[in-house]
């Protein structure tokens, strides 16, 4: 490990308690940055601290911990996905959207408001909207690896273009979904596209859990693969790795945690292309680092992004998506044109 | 040992290999020439195992080429493409380093460390160490992955006879002549020491003449002749195969071809 690499983790691993500690501590009702850090020593036995109030501890405990552990790991998952993919495609502008996992994910959300199905009781019925969502995500996926298949293996060329597509086509349905709905499911629709971690709670958080740690690690273990596998298809296949095998894997589990990841919080752009994208900028594209370091760059910006959307326009809160745009773009073209120059001299 | 027995390849109606047998043996240079099109590189690629041909079996030391495995067939064989992707962002030695991939699995050993830095020396690429790969010129790129793909079959030790395969699409190309006879002198080397099974794809009938102890001629996706390179390529038979007019320069220590002129001896002059 380079000592630029151990600089990135170090710092990074310092920068995600302190944001902890940020995310629960801000917002409309006030908890102190000590009351905070006490209430959180609390949770760890710690009983000895008792200096904040009970509304302070519930607010923490049960509004605003579970929401900064959603923020981290849909940033986490949607970073990590967006590594995973720009490497399949061998192309830093990939995305999760690219391939329509989003677009048929909000396809689904969308046919799922305007039928109704939030009003249905019971445990299904709550989260049947997000059901939905996860089930176009895969669904989509299935269709779009369909297509790019042939001869047995899957073509990389084919699948972005079969992706493109269906992404046009999941668009003009959604917008033709928008036409035919009534003013509330069409706040419904605008809600969910320009995503929110507004409805977060522990049940949430556990129910993620799975579908978004295992699919990260999955992807990791993937990371000497996907190194080799930026030499070409045929340079991988002689060195050694199943090639239709890496490709299937990948897109199983970046389909998978997208598709969580929506079904919870909505559409969140920018995160899997620019984290990824700033990580390569920091540590260079060897995936192993690539991806544990999208991963913690992620779910660090995407708490940032949650709490500055719940700040500016307190008590209301904006839409996460609107800012992951505001605030990754700028970043983004900096760092290029710091890397522009470095290439110049 | 190398054998193809009767493979044959289409790319929907088009034939472009047809019932091709081949041998390819240990401890000798082998070239595959002919004009383009030929279906050289769709025979190295069959070879390889990066195609599967429609018919025919190619057997590996006398073992089916598809019973073998992906992984282990990476330790035995590696090869060397004729065009290289951008592979963005990666240094030289991270790009030298991926040769040795199939043999460790999470971080390289000490011996893989070794023939990475061997490979490089090897190469003259060791100064360009930690440059991006995107930064290198052709011929630096073509000797960058010509390191590691003889990473990928180093021999373990000295006295390794183990008989690897070293396969090379046009591994020249980008090269001025001091490389080109560097890497094919590396190449011969190889086989020399180490019982490989060099297999080169090559357009420069002289360095074909120089480097190789058997030829194989190929046209329209058949093998018109092959055996010893000095016995087998005849004025004769490269003019009717290239159609250009081919001399032969022929000794006890020498073996070259021309192309694009005829020598004639008696009158000493080049005739057009």
């Amino acid at each position: 490990m380079t000592q630029r690499v151990k600089i990135t983790y170090i710092s990074l691993l310092v920068l995600l308690p302190i944001c902890i500690i940020a995310g629960t501590s801000f917002g409309a009702f006030k908890i102190e940055f000590e009351q905070c850090a006490n209430i959180l020593l609390n949770l760890f036995g710690a009983d000895n601290y008792s200096d904040f109030t009970n509304p302070q501890h519930n607010v923490l405990l049960y509004i605003r911990l579970p929401r900064v552990c959603l923020s981290m790991m849909i940033g986490a998952a949607l970073a990590v996905s967006g590594a995973g993919l720009q490497g399949l495609f061998r192309n830093p502008l990939a995305d999760p959207g690219l391939i329509g996992i989003s677009a048929g994910a909000m396809l689904a959300a969308s046919i799922a408001i305007i039928m109704g199905l939030q009003f249905t009781s019971g445990f299904l019925g709550y989260y049947s909207i997000s059901f939905a969502t996860f089930l176009g995500a895969i669904l989509t996926t299935i269709i779009v690896f369909k297509l790019s298949k042939s001869n047995k293996s899957t073509n990389i060329a084919t699948m972005l273009l079969a992706g493109i597509a269906i992404n046009a086509l999941a668009g003009a349905v959604t917008g033709f979904i928008i036409y035919l709905s009534d003013d509330d499911q069409l706040r419904d629709i605008t809600f969910w596209s320009l995503g929110s971690l507004g409805g977060a709670d522990w049940e949430k958080v556990i129910a993620l859990i799975p579908l978004i740690i295992l699919p990260i690690i999955m992807i990791a273990r993937l990371a000497k693969k996907l190194d080799v596998y930026a030499l070409g298809e045929s340079e991988a296949l002689c060195l050694g790795v199943n090639v239709n095998s890496l490709k299937r894997r990948l897109v199983v589990w970046v389909t998978i945690s997208v598709g969580a990841c929506v079904a919870i919080a909505g559409m969140i752009g920018f995160i899997g292309l620019l984290i990824p994208h700033i990580t390569r900028l920091l540590v260079g594209p060897k995936h192993r680092n690539l991806i544990w370091i999208s991963a913690i760059l992620g779910a660090l910006v995407l708490s940032i992004s949650d709490l500055l959307c719940r700040l500016i326009v307190a008590p209301a809160e904006l839409p996460i998506g609107i800012l992951t745009a505001i605030l990754g773009t700028p970043l983004f073209l900096a760092l290029l044109i710091q890397q522009k120059r470095k290439i110049n001299g | 040992m190398v054998k193809t027995k009767n493979i044959s390849f289409a790319v929907g109606k088009k034939n472009i290999l047809k019932n091709v047998n081949s041998t390819f043996e240990n401890g000798k240079v082998s070239a595959i020439l002919g004009p383009n099109g030929a279906g050289k590189s769709t025979l190295v690629k069959c070879i390889s195992g990066t195609i599967t041909p429609n018919k025919g079996v190619i057997e590996l030391d006398g073992k089916n080429i598809k019973n073998i495995g992906l992984e282990n067939l990476a330790l035995k064989r590696s090869y060397l493409n004729q065009q290289f992707n951008l592979s963005v962002g990666y240094t030289v030695k991270e790009i030298v380093s991926m040769g040795r991939f199939p043999h460790y699995k999470v971080y390289p050993s000490k011996i893989d460390d070794e023939i990475i830095t061997s490979a490089m020396k090897l190469l003259d690429i060791t100064s360009l160490s930690d440059r991006i790969t995107n930064t290198l010129s052709g011929g630096e790129l073509q000797r960058v992955h010509f390191a590691r793909t003889l990473a990928q079959i180093w021999p373990n030790s000295k006295e390794e006879q183990e008989g690897k395969i070293l396969i090379l699409d046009e591994p020249v190309n980008n090269l001025d002549p001091q490389f080109q006879h560097s890497i094919l002198e590396l190449a011969k080397r190889f086989a020399e020491n180490h019982n490989v099974c060099v297999i080169i794809v090559l357009h420069d009938l002289n360095l074909v003449a120089q480097y190789s102890n058997y030829s194989i001629v190929m046209r329209q996706g058949e093998v018109i002749t092959q055996g010893k390179t000095r016995e087998v390529l005849t004025e004769k038979l490269l003019e009717e195969v290239y159609k250009v007019p081919i001399s032969i320069i022929k000794n006890d220590h020498h073996f070259n071809i021309v192309t694009g002129v005829k020598y004639n001896r008696l009158e000493n002059e080049l005739i057009r």
